[in-house]
This record gives structure tokens, C-alpha cells and sequence, in this order.
């Protein structure tokens, strides 16, 4: 007599291929590796402006009504064409070589790089501090800058220890 | 000859939800996840690097984020994938500006993706005319932080 149960008989461990765990698994890699690849492009750093467009401005600084006041003013020093460089596992693109040549001054000083704004508006800070006032860094930054050199300069105050940064209006923009 | 069908046992036949519910969730979660994290990674934008950027502590979800793309000399601005001439994006900016005031909330911040090819003038523009709606505050987004570049 022929057997027509012999399927039903073969051991279960044998036919059942428990799918759930590996895709709660597969799921739960995705999940990471996508987390962390964009966890890399989240930075971010503060800026706040003045409340009225205007209100801080050279005029200001030059009556000396705010005396805690760090002026820094950057400007390019010449013409420039960004070299890009792409990575080949990413990518990505960044700056390869020189950045933008630029021309960085501290209430009217000029200063070398950013490294040297860094460190001249951090013992700025702690001379104003000692004095028991607040410091503001106000950049004045020329509107041919590239992006790169905003955030460059915003960088080093940051570096310098202020939590916030203040800027002065386009060119055009009525001043009081 | 006898056939045995399939539910011919005492066995009770159930369906097992609990391994159903982890995958269905599972995957809610990974789409969620995948869709909020693209949002604005599929332009060319490349950001600019600083040492001193750090992970936003959380997540502000009335922030607008603002991407400005390097095209030849000048900018394209985009929100949430589409594309707004400058004019469109002052409108739409000063739209939530006045929707936040008439709900008593502080005006919306701007989270920047500007590329670092973008000419400043462009940047200086869009953040006056935001100060002049009341928004003043500001991200900008860059790479290269020690916390975040691993």
C-alpha cells in the first residue's frame, strides 16, 4: 500500500525556515546603517542677528556706545576659484587646497587666518570678561564671500567660546 | 485506503500575530525613518566643514530648513524638495512668520544647507530679509564636527 502521508512525516525542523527574526534583523540593520550614514551630515552652528535689520552697525562701534563689542570684518583678498576634490567611497565633495584667500581684521587689526581670529577674539573675550562686560563678535563679511569663509569665521568665534555670533546688513541696507 | 487531509488533527489552527506585529512595526519604523532622513540628501549640495558643528540636542519641529544650491554664480533655493524663486520663498517665510505670531509661538528658526560655493551676498540677502519677518535664528549646516565625523 502506497503511503500518502510520507510528506506530512517529515520532521517539522526540517520545514520550517523561521523568516521573522531574520527579517525583524535585516530591518533593524537598515534602520542602522541609514541612521548612521546621516548622522554625519547633521551639524549644525547657531548664528542670531540683530532684531531690526541695521541696528548694529559701523557707525555704532565708531561712537563707542557699545564698548563690549568685537568687530570682525572679513573680505577676499583676491580672485579665486574653488578645487574640489571627490571621494570615490562617499561621494562627497570638498575643498581641496587653498581656501578663498581672504583679508580678516579684528576692530580694525588684521589677523593671518582664521586660526589667529580664533585666538585673538578668545583673549579679546577674556580681557572684556575681566572687565565684568559681555562680549558681542559682530562680522562684518563681504557679500563676494564664498559660503565656506562665512561658517569659517563663525567657526572660530565659535572656538573662541561665543555661543552666538552676530552679522551686519547687506550693502544698500539704511543704517540708524 | 484512508487520506488524512490537512486539518484532520485535534491541533487548533491560529495564526501566530506576534512575530506579524514586530515586522509590520518594524517596517513602519524603517520607512519613517528612510523618508524623514532623505529629505533634502538627494540635491547636490555640498556643505561647507567646521570643526565646531554639532548634532542639533533635538529636533525643533516647527524649524524650516532652507537648502541653497551653488547654480554657475548664483543660488537656487529649495524647501522640503521644491524649488522657490526668491520672491516665492519671502512669501512662504513671511506666511509662517505671521501664522506663528497669531498662534503666540516664537517665530520659526531656519536651519541653512547652503552649499559652500554659495556667494555669501545671497545668504546675507535671505537673513535680513528673514530678521526684518522677526526670525533670527539661525543653523547652519556643515560637516567635519569631532562628534560627528567618526
Amino acid at each position: 500500500m502506497i503511503d500518502m502521508t510520507a510528506e506530512k512525516k517529515l520532521p517539522k525542523e526540517l520545514c520550517d525556515l523561521p523568516l521573522t527574526p531574520m527579517i525583524d534583523v535585516v530591518f533593524l540593520l537598515n534602520t542602522f546603517f541609514v541612521g548612521i550614514q546621516y548622522r554625519a551630515l547633521a551639524g549644525e552652528l547657531e548664528a542670531r542677528l540683530p532684531k531690526t535689520p541695521g541696528v548694529v552697525s559701523r557707525l555704532q562701534q565708531e561712537d563707542e556706545l557699545f564698548d563690549n563689542h568685537i568687530w570682525v570684518e572679513v573680505t577676499p583678498s583676491g580672485p579665486w576659484t574653488p578645487k574640489t576634490v571627490t571621494d570615490p567611497r562617499t561621494g562627497r565633495v570638498t575643498l581641496a587646497g587653498d581656501m578663498q584667500p581672504v583679508l580678516i581684521t579684528v576692530n580694525g587689526q588684521p589677523v593671518g587666518d582664521f586660526d589667529a581670529l580664533q585666538y585673538e577674539l578668545s583673549s579679546k573675550r577674556m580681557q572684556l570678561e575681566a572687565e565684568g562686560k559681555k562680549p558681542l563678535v559682530i562680522l562684518e563679511l563681504d557679500a563676494r564671500l564664498m559660503f565656506q569663509s562665512v561658517v569659517s569665521a563663525v567657526n572660530a568665534a565659535k572656538k573662541a567660546k561665543f555661543p552666538s555670533v552676530s552679522f551686519t546688513p547687506p550693502a544698500g541696507v539704511p543704517k540708524p | 485506503m484512508k487520506f488524512y487531509g490537512p486539518f484532520e488533527n485535534d491541533e487548533e489552527v491560529s495564526m501566530n500575530m506576534t512575530p506579524m506585529i514586530d515586522v509590520v512595526f518594524l517596517m513602519t519604523i524603517f520607512f519613517l525613518a528612510s523618508a524623514a532622513l532623505s529629505v533634502g540628501g538627494q540635491d547636490s549640495i555640498e556643505l561647507p566643514t567646521a570643526s565646531e558643528a554639532r548634532l542639533a540636542k533635538r529636533l525643533n519641529p516647527d524649524s524650516i530648513t532652507i537648502n541653497i544650491e551653488a547654480v554657475g554664480g548664483g543660488a537656487a533655493f529649495a524647501v522640503s524638495g521644491r524649488g522657490y524663486s526668491y520672491g516665492e520663498l519671502l512669501r512662504k517665510l513671511q506666511t509662517m512668520a505671521e501664522a506663528a505670531q497669531l498662534l503666540k509661538k516664537p517665530p520659526p528658526p531656519i536651519i541653512l544647507r547652503a552649499d559652500f560655493r554659495v556667494p555669501y551676498k545671497y545668504v546675507q540677502q535671505l537673513m535680513f530679509d528673514c530678521a526684518a519677518m522677526g526670525i533670527q535664528v539661525f543653523d547652519f549646516q556643515a560637516v567635519g564636527g569631532e562628534e560627528i565625523s567618526r
